[in-house]
């Protein structure tokens, strides 16, 4: 392996490990912002646990599988 | 050491940056290039990108950047058929966006053979979407839009909707609403009017419609309630899957995530992160462009300076969002390229457009179903 490609894969793998937004969490918030994260997990959690038990809320066919540059044109992350 | 596998997730190409309208909204800079890409640029995307070891398999490709149907469909069969060549076995998903300008037979027949995902820009009724999609003779570019659309129908071709809304749109949500179910339009998309680019205003520029763009959204979540499976709308069905997922995959971003989009120029030029950072004149960062594609893979942009001072930037606002935002569970840290448009830097925080597309979307979706729900 030549020396470009081992810095380039040294790169990529570092780049696949060291997710800093998915390796932190909590850490250095603000009680303020602490507060207001849980309030909207608590939020999220009481809608999924509902819909869970709520057949009428959302049908399967509902939610679709929206191609990758759907997700990317609108913003939203989860595609 | 091997190379991670699936870290390329999103590849957009331009085929073109020429575009037959001139919508007034319009972020794209260099719409009046007829310049189209050679063929040796598409069989190097071939070996270089689609045929990587790091790229997924399945792989999305969008057409973009310019309006792709004004190259003709003979075009896409070939460039279709030499990428198919040129990485033999890799499943890809072919995507265009378009204006749906010239739609007949043969674009059908060729969407039909390569199994392509459409999607149409319309932006609701004839006045609301003439008002800003204007032809390049200033005329109303609603009625060429619908006969495409209508073309499509005839053939069952599926396709879906995205109407860029603007303060006018948000006014009259049942008016939207009763147009796309007369029209028969049942997969939409909502964007908003960004301040990006080349466009350096926006109608929705005021606090209040933030709660008009929450309002919108909830009477669309009430409406859509009322006709259980007869519509499928992006926004909306995004909150409900976030809400489903594990903590952790809320916070995917791919646009803050190096190699995950893919973008390239019609000249080969690759860049990554946001793709409205293709064709953006910034010189602090080399245009945004990283690598050729003619000349290396996109591995080779996480060694150009500019990439490791834009990654620097990007990952410092990354880390102040999570530190000061409430909504950064449900995000990730926002859109690079509005930071950059809106703040003058991707090491900022709040922008406009995730105030809207974030925030207010979260907002809007979750509020009505959690009065349906009893749940307020």
């Amino acid at each position: 392996m030549s020396y470009k490609a081992l810095i380039l894969s040294s790169l990529l793998a570092a780049l696949v490990s060291n997710d800093a937004v998915a390796s932190k969490t909590d850490e250095g918030l603000s009680d303020e912002v602490l507060a207001q994260r849980e309030d909207l997990a608590g939020r999220l959690d009481a809608l999924k646990s509902k819909l869970e038990t709520d057949s009428k809320a959302v049908d399967a066919d509902q939610v679709v599988q929206w191609n990758s540059w759907s997700s990317w044109q609108s913003g939203w992350n989860n595609y | 050491m091997s190379a991670p596998a699936g870290l390329i997730k999103l590849i957009v190409m331009q085929p073109t940056p020429y575009c037959n309208l001139n919508c007034d909204y319009c972020y794209l800079p260099d719409r009046d290039s007829r310049q189209r890409m050679r063929p040796e640029t598409l069989d190097a995307v071939g070996r270089r990108v689609l045929a990587n070891p790091i790229t997924s398999d399945p792989v999305t490709v969008v057409w973009h950047a310019g309006e792709p149907m004004t190259l003709p469909p003979d075009w896409y069969e070939e460039a279709f058929s030499r990428l198919a060549a040129a990485a033999p076995g890799r499943k890809v998903q072919h995507s265009f966006q378009t204006n749906a300008v010239g739609i007949n037979e043969a674009w059908i027949d060729l969407w039909t053979r390569w199994n392509v995902v459409i999607g149409i820009s319309l932006d609701g009724p004839v006045d609301l979407h003439d008002q800003h999609r204007k032809t390049r003779g200033g005329g109303g570019s609603y009625a060429l839009t619908m006969r495409g659309i209508e073309r499509l129908q005839d053939r069952d071709y599926p396709f879906h909707i995205i109407s860029v809304l603007t303060a006018d749109s948000l006014r009259d949500p049942d008016r939207m609403f009763d147009f796309y179910l007369q029209h028969k339009l049942r997969n939409l998309c909502f964007n908003v009017e960004e301040v990006e680019g080349g466009n350096k205003t926006s109608s929705l520029k005021a606090p209040e419609f933030e709660e008009a763009y929450q309002r919108f959204l909830s009477r669309f979540v009430e409406r859509s309630r009322s006709l259980p499976g007869h519509f499928h709308c992006r926004e909306i069905d995004g909150v409900i899957r976030l809400i489903g997922a594990a903590a952790e995959t809320r916070r995917h971003n791919p646009q803050v995530r190096p190699l995950e989009i893919i973008s390239i120029a019609v000249d080969g030029g690759m860049s990554t992160f946001s793709p409205e950072f293709l064709g953006v004149k910034a010189p602090e960062f080399n245009n945004f462009v990283f690598a050729d594609v003619q000349v290396e893979g996109p591995e080779a942009m996480l060694l150009d300076p500019s990439f490791q001072r834009l990654h620097a930037d990007i990952t410092a606002g990354v880390e102040a969002c999570r530190k000061s935002c409430a909504y950064f569970d449900a995000c990730g840290g926002g859109a690079p390229s509005n930071k950059y448009f809106e703040l003058g830097s991707c090491g900022g925080t709040e922008t406009f457009y995730c105030r809207l597309t974030r925030k207010a979307t979260l907002e809007g979706v979750l509020a009505a179903y959690e009065n349906d729900l009893e749940l307020a």
